[in-house]
């Protein structure tokens, strides 16, 4: 590549680079117009969640005006938008807290449980696909059934009752691990399985698929002919080929495990940012609501932008 | 003679009653983060439970549910119920050592009516001279209560009100440090109460800790107390039953299958608690609507709901309601109640002009015990011809849409006494003055002018009397007109660990805390 080759290569780049930061800075738009619509067009008053049962329509009436309820929902959206700007996502309705410093306190912990479900994903998802897509040998046909089981199990099992269970036979029958909560290791492992296992299914038939696919390319009988044991052909060239995808799945995955897993979360008592949105949204606390949104929607839109640079990266075809 | 000696010290041992232990934590589950600590703004079960480890207010129940003096040593009431002067007690500490005044209980009572504290107790101390000036900003200082000693408070009324010592008692106007609140005060609470907050790490679990400049020498026994949060009902049994939590019951009910099971293990059996709930359920119809606004059709809902199977479906944790006031604040018999009789029940229909029945939406919660006793009435009222279609939806949902004029025809309903005093019922619940387009308290809109009257003259009278008879006329009217069938009175029934002690269900407060202690 000459000088103006690599120039011209560089602004497509640039260019590309700026397009999809225009794109993600529309969706985040989108999203938080959309959250800001729901929240207002549900048949319910959040003054009623923070006022009680019991309160009268003056106290009422009070709170609400106290709130800035009472403006044009418009100048609301403006209002709230304008301190988003300012690193200002407002103060919680039910509990007064600001918003932003309660969900990233909350962040550690989804952060450890979106880690050790991608653990689980890779592990089991890859390694069973690994063995199915190969499809050889005893190994390869224990692989492809556990693969299929998993796939089935993964997609099937609703992710509550399947973390109950895991509580009440792993926790409370045979006491290997803590009944809920966080803190340490062993409080991580069951989460991590629950939330695991649903994903490890799609990656197990990808990597599977994936392989099988790469198997049959000319570099595969290239590899082979050059005489290299086929443990180093899978691997080298088989399995690298076949993971490419996964990295884009990985990447959505990952970002929107950051938005929290609600489910997992609510069973094992996991203090992170899925079970706080849970929380507001029985409270119809929408500033908490809003901020927990559009914190997910800043995850994925910037980690989908950053798989995009990389893939570019992995894939030299896709630059310019 | 050693054996026989021995053996008599381990009899004794035995059937003595066990000495209170000073020191131990108290385990609980909380599904929950507390909304706020903030006296003035949270106003839950779970908080106002918490917010009895942290604070005293001027009064308080004791055990047998009588107002009793809590930072007040004594008080009078002066000028024909218009002024009560409170005698503080001596020596009182808040949790971080500093003094308490009646300063501090001028400024908490202060601060409760500022617009930017947004309480939503405000509505029960209007009647404090000065209050409304407060209210809408205009001062900062509440003209009716006044601090002529630093251990003397007076507070003057704009009219008599017999259940104000009643409202001296709740959550709201617990003392605080004069100076202190703030959005940040539901998170860093300083009390005058038996402990203080240690630890609140959101999501996971809160701490609290014996005060120690705590007024009531000896107490409280326990060290320590902390709330397990983000438990859900199932993990919390389980928790329990290996010995990781002390309570069952206590912030939410015991789920219905969990509450079988524990009942027919016959380990827990001792360790059951019980106690009446200062609440009704009841069905509510909109007097406004038809066709309940003809009071034949809703004496024919009334007699055609078999409430002994719906406090069976809550496991018979309940008591059915024959008049409007639980037992706990009820005086002398309850009323008959109306006898369950479904062919009278279609006889009435008829005579209203519906002989085939009628069709109509019946909202509640979608609460699985509130669906449970919905599905139950939606099987009793078939057998009259009344086809109910459930619409079960958000609690905060139901409540705005049953608050709302001409919206919702049949609704499920419940008061629990924000006060045990017949007037936080009757007059919330049927006193035109509740009627509102939106919001509404009096969600069957009904609106009678002799009950009215009734409740405002009980209302102005003092004598103990007097103002109950009042206030049994005017709910013996309300049950004759039947705006709301009266379903059920709930039963609290907690669990407890073994090595628990001093724990009863108390009458008023979630729970009481002074006397419990670990073996």
């Amino acid at each position: 590549m000459n000088f103006s080759q690599w120039t011209n290569s560089t602004k497509l780049t640039s260019f590309a680079l700026l397009r999809r930061l225009l794109g993600a800075l529309g969706v985040w738009l989108g999203v938080a117009l959309l959250t800001f619509a729901m929240t207002y067009l549900i048949p319910a008053d959040p003054v009623r969640m923070i006022a009680g049962a019991q309160a009268d329509p003056a106290t009422i009436e009070r709170i609400r005006a106290q709130m800035h309820l009472g403006e044009p929902v418009v100048m609301r959206f403006l209002h709230y938008l304008l301190g988003i700007l300012h690193g200002d996502f407002g103060r919680s309705y039910a509990s007064g807290v600001e918003v932003l410093p309660a969900i990233l306190a909350r962040v550690p912990a989804t952060l450890q449980l979106a880690l050790g479900a991608m653990i689980v994903y890779l592990v089991l998802g890859i390694l069973l696909g690994t063995l199915s897509g190969v499809e050889k040998g005893f190994w390869g046909r224990f692989g492809d059934r556990l693969g299929w089981i998993l796939t089935v199990a993964g997609v099937s099992l609703p992710t509550f009752w399947l973390g109950m269970m895991l509580l009440y036979g792993f926790s409370y029958r045979l006491s290997w691990f803590p009944l809920a909560g966080y803190g340490t290791f062993s409080h991580l492992v069951l989460p991590s399985l629950t939330l695991g296992l649903a994903g490890a299914a799609a990656y197990n038939r990808l990597t599977r698929q994936g392989l099988k696919e790469a198997m049959l390319q000319d570099y595969i009988r290239t590899a082979r002919a050059k005489g290299l044991p086929e443990h180093q052909v899978i691997l080298r060239h088989g399995l690298r080929n076949a993971l490419l995808p996964l990295v884009t799945l990985l990447g959505m995955d990952f970002a929107a495990l950051l938005g929290g897993a609600v489910l997992t979360e609510t069973v094992f008592a996991w203090p992170g940012v899925g079970y706080q949105a849970m929380q507001a949204i029985f409270l119809l606390d929408v500033p908490m609501i809003m901020g927990t949104v559009l914190f997910a929607a800043t995850a994925i839109v910037l980690i989908n932008l950053l798989v995009d640079l990389l893939y570019r990266l992995l894939d030299p075809r896709l630059q310019g | 003679m050693r054996k026989s000696i021995a053996s008599l010290a381990l009899l004794l041992l035995l059937v003595a009653p066990a000495q209170a232990n000073r020191g131990g934590t108290l385990r609980l589950a909380l599904q929950d983060d507390l909304r706020s600590l903030d006296p003035a703004v949270g106003y839950d079960i779970p908080v106002i439970g918490a917010e009895r480890l942290l604070y005293n207010g001027l009064l308080t129940y004791d055990r047998a549910g009588k107002l009793v003096g809590d930072l007040a040593s004594s008080w009078k009431v002066l000028d024909g119920g218009k002024r009560y002067r409170f005698t503080l007690r001596k020596g009182v500490l808040f949790s971080d050592g500093r003094p308490m005044t009646s300063l501090d209980v001028r400024y908490s009572l202060e601060r409760l009516l500022w617009p930017e504290t947004k309480s939503q107790g405000t509505s029960f101390y209007e009647g404090i001279l000065g209050a409304s000036s407060l209210l809408s900003g205009k001062t900062r200082t509440l003209r009716g209560v006044s601090a002529p000693a630093p251990d003397v408070v007076e507070i003057r009324l704009k009219a008599p009100n017999p259940a104000f010592l009643s409202l001296l008692a709740l959550p709201f106007t617990s003392v605080i440090p004069a100076g202190s609140g703030g959005e940040s005060f539901g998170r860093h609470p300083v009390g005058t109460g038996p402990f203080k907050l240690s630890a609140w790490t959101p999501g996971q679990k809160i701490v609290w800790v014996r005060n120690p400049h705590y007024f009531k020498p000896g107490l409280p026994l326990l060290d320590r107390v902390e709330y397990h949060l983000g438990l859900n009902e199932q993990v919390e049994c389980m928790k329990f039953e290996r010995g990781e939590l002390d309570l069952l019951g206590i912030n939410r009910h015991i789920p219905a299958a969990e509450y079988v099971r524990f009942r027919s293990e016959k380990r827990w059996q001792p360790y059951f608690l019980e106690g009446p709930d200062t609440s009704v359920h009841y069905l509510g119809m909109n007097t406004e609507m038809k066709p309940f606004s003809d009071p034949r059709v809703r004496r024919a809902v009334a007699m055609a709901i078999f409430k002994k199977k719906i406090v069976r479906l809550n496991n018979g944790r309940g008591q059915v309601a024959t008049g409007i006031l639980p037992p706990t604040i009820r005086q002398g018999n309850p009323p008959a109640g109306i006898p369950f009789d479904p062919k009278g029940a279609r006889e009435l229909l008829k005579q209203a002009g519906f002989p085939q029945g009628f069709k109509t939406t019946y909202w509640c919660s979608n609460n699985p015990v509130t669906l449970k006793i919905a599905q139950s009435i939606q099987q009793d009222l078939r057998g009259i011809g009344v086809e109910l279609e459930l619409k079960p939806m958000t609690f905060s949902t139901l409540l705005s849409g049953v608050g709302r004029r001409r919206n919702a025809p049949i609704f499920a309903g419940n008061w629990t006494a924000d006060f045990p005093d017949p007037s936080n019922f009757l007059v919330s619940l049927f006193h035109s003055r509740g009627i509102q387009e939106t919001n509404a308290l009096n969600t069957t809109f009904y609106s009678n002018r002799l009950v009215d009257r009734w409740l405002e003259r009980a209302e102005r009278t003092s004598d103990p009397a007097a103002r109950w008879d009042l206030y049994k006329q005017a709910e013996q009217r309300v049950l004759s007109d039947l705006p709301m069938v009266p379903l059920y009175h709930p039963l609290n029934v907690d669990l407890r660990q073994p090595r628990v002690q001093g724990y009863s269900i108390h009458p008023i407060w979630p729970i009481d805390w002074e006397g419990i202690w670990i073996r």
